[in-house]
């Protein structure tokens, strides 16, 4: 199942913290900033579907 | 025709009336006017009607805009009621829906809105509406059993996949929420479509909640503007319970903004338009791209500053590694050594000299006291004192001596001539008694013994009788 905006943007905020914390080493920062850019990637992505999709539920069930 | 005012009707009017004989044809004005004539009738004017507000509106003006209603065996009746700002002053209390009211005033007609109203200028309360007191009755009884407290309002998801809205499938409602979610955010829209007024409209709006519930992230429950008898469901208990029960938080948007309902007052989130309901349910796509590149900025700047400041360590470490450097620092830390060589050995001089100094000055006090020297000095000087004294003092015995001893024999001559033994062998005796030479008749007395000396030994004898040769 693919991941939720919402789980998609937590992570990314989290490496944006980290990233920020000061106390990060050249490598971590540069695969931290990598996995960041996939994360903002796929934000966008998912902003981009436009069309919203409606279910109508039956009256009874 | 007859109440027809021939003075109000134009000539052309009148000449046409004269020339045809079919249906009149009359100018709006006119027909505007003939209205407002009949609306003046004196059984209009001035009267008290009685009825029950309903759609009551404050405009921003300070006018009062509503309806005065009253149902009469299940037939509704409605006269829209206007109260100036001027005569809106002077009410002694504050209308609002559902109120019983007295009203005085005047039908009065609007030609160029078309619209008649009863325009008012005194009202006073008869009594609360029954349906108001229903509905008053239901809120305090939910507002005792807290839902409408804030304590259990919760925060609706940020970011929804799943909306459930349960409102007419034919309304303007859906597409509006449609239309503005379709704008901001990628959603999935799920529709439990209800009847939203009615008789039995509560029930099914209440079913159509549960029917979702259970699907979705968060639920928006609409409903368009209408009047206050049309949102009267969305008062009642069964919608309102749905609502307080449902498992994910609940957005109303009932009515137009100035319509409050129950269930407004229950929901998580009151709404005041559909639309608004929908811009409060799901974030702004526009805005998440802007926070997207703000964080991609970020991390960017975050990544450039580690970068930047790798760079800067690195050079520092080739900077202090660098041979010129290098050579400058041995040299400087030699040079430093030497001088603190030099200070140590003239540090080192100056204490020995002054040890030394001190040493010699304390070498020769020690010696001034030392007693060898001492008597080295004075001995031979005392030596030579005590060989003159020596010297002198056995010269002096010996002219002493000699002196003595011419003197001796002069002495033991003269002695020898004039001494006893001269006399004794003369023949003259020495008497003593107890040791005691006797030297006169005195000292004797008859029995007395003693003791006589001659020039050969000594006789002891006895005094018989003494003679004096004077008389004594």
């Amino acid at each position: 199942m693919t991941k939720k905006y919402e789980e998609l943007i937590g992570e990314l905020k989290e490496i944006v913290r980290k990233m920020e914390d000061g106390n990060t080493s050249l490598d971590e920062m540069i695969t931290l900033y990598e996995q960041g850019m996939i994360l903002v990637r796929q934000c966008e992505d998912r902003l981009a579907e436009a069309e919203v999709k409606i279910t109508e539920l039956g009256r009874e069930s | 025709m007859k109440i027809i005012d021939q003075v109000i009707m134009d000539q052309a009017t009148l000449d046409n009336w004269t020339k045809k004989d079919g249906p009149v044809t009359l100018r709006v004005s006119e027909v505007s006017r003939m209205i407002t004539r009949l609306l003046e009738d004196p059984s209009l004017q001035n009267i008290w009607i009685t009825g029950e507000i309903t759609n009551f509106k404050r405009h921003s003006s300070g006018h009062l805009y509503f309806s005065l209603s009253e149902q009469v065996a299940g037939k509704e009746s409605v006269v829209s009621c206007a109260i100036w700002k001027s005569a809106a002053r002077y009410l002694d209390f504050t209308p609002d829906d559902g109120m019983e009211v007295r009203a005085y005033g005047s039908i009065s007609h609007y030609e160029p809105g078309g619209r008649y109203s009863f325009q008012i200028t005194q009202m006073r309360p008869s009594g609360a509406g029954e349906r108001a007191l229903l509905i008053e009755g239901w809120r305090r009884e939910m507002a005792a059993k807290g839902w409408f407290s804030p304590d259990r309002k919760r925060i609706p998801p940020r970011y929804p996949v799943r909306i459930g809205v349960v409102t007419s499938s034919t309304g303007a409602v859906i597409h509006d929420i449609r239309n503005v979610i379709s704008k901001r955010f990628p959603a999935e829209i799920i529709l439990s479509p209800t009847m939203v007024q009615g008789a039995s409209a509560h029930e099914e709006i209440a079913r159509a909640i549960i029917r979702v519930q259970d699907m979705v992230d968060v639920i928006i429950v609409g409903r368009g503007g209408g009047s206050y008898e049309d949102l009267f469901a969305f008062n009642h208990p069964c919608v309102v319970e749905a609502i307080v029960t449902c498992p994910v938080p609940v957005i109303a948007a009932i009515g137009h903004e100035v319509d409050i309902t129950l269930a407004d007052l229950a929901a998580d989130v009151s709404a005041s338009t559909p639309s608004h309901a929908a811009e409060q349910c799901v974030p702004d796509r526009e805005s998440e791209l802007d926070a997207l590149i703000h964080m991609r900025k970020r991390m960017f700047l975050q990544l450039m500053n580690r970068l930047e400041s790798a760079q800067e360590d690195l050079n520092g470490i080739r900077d202090r590694l660098s041979s010129p450097r290098l050579l400058r620092e041995v040299r400087m830390r030699q040079e430093a050594l030497a001088d603190l060589t030099d200070r140590m050995e003239r540090g080192a001089q100056g204490l020995k000299d002054r040890a030394q100094s001190r040493l010699a000055e304390l070498r020769g006090r020690l010696e001034g006291r030392n007693p060898l020297v001492y008597l080295r000095r004075e001995l031979p000087e005392r030596k030579n004192f005590l060989a003159e004294i020596k010297g002198r003092l056995s010269c002096a015995v010996q002219v002493r001596l000699q002196a003595e001893r011419a003197e001796l024999t002069s002495l033991s001559a003269i002695l020898k001539a004039r001494g006893p033994e001269a006399l004794f062998q003369a023949g003259y005796c020495m008497v003593s008694s107890a040791g005691t030479v006797i030297r006169s008749c005195t000292e004797l007395t008859p029995g007395k013994m003693v003791t006589i000396r001659l020039r050969d030994g000594t006789a002891d004898a006895a005094i018989t009788q003494v003679y004096h040769d004077k008389k004594v």
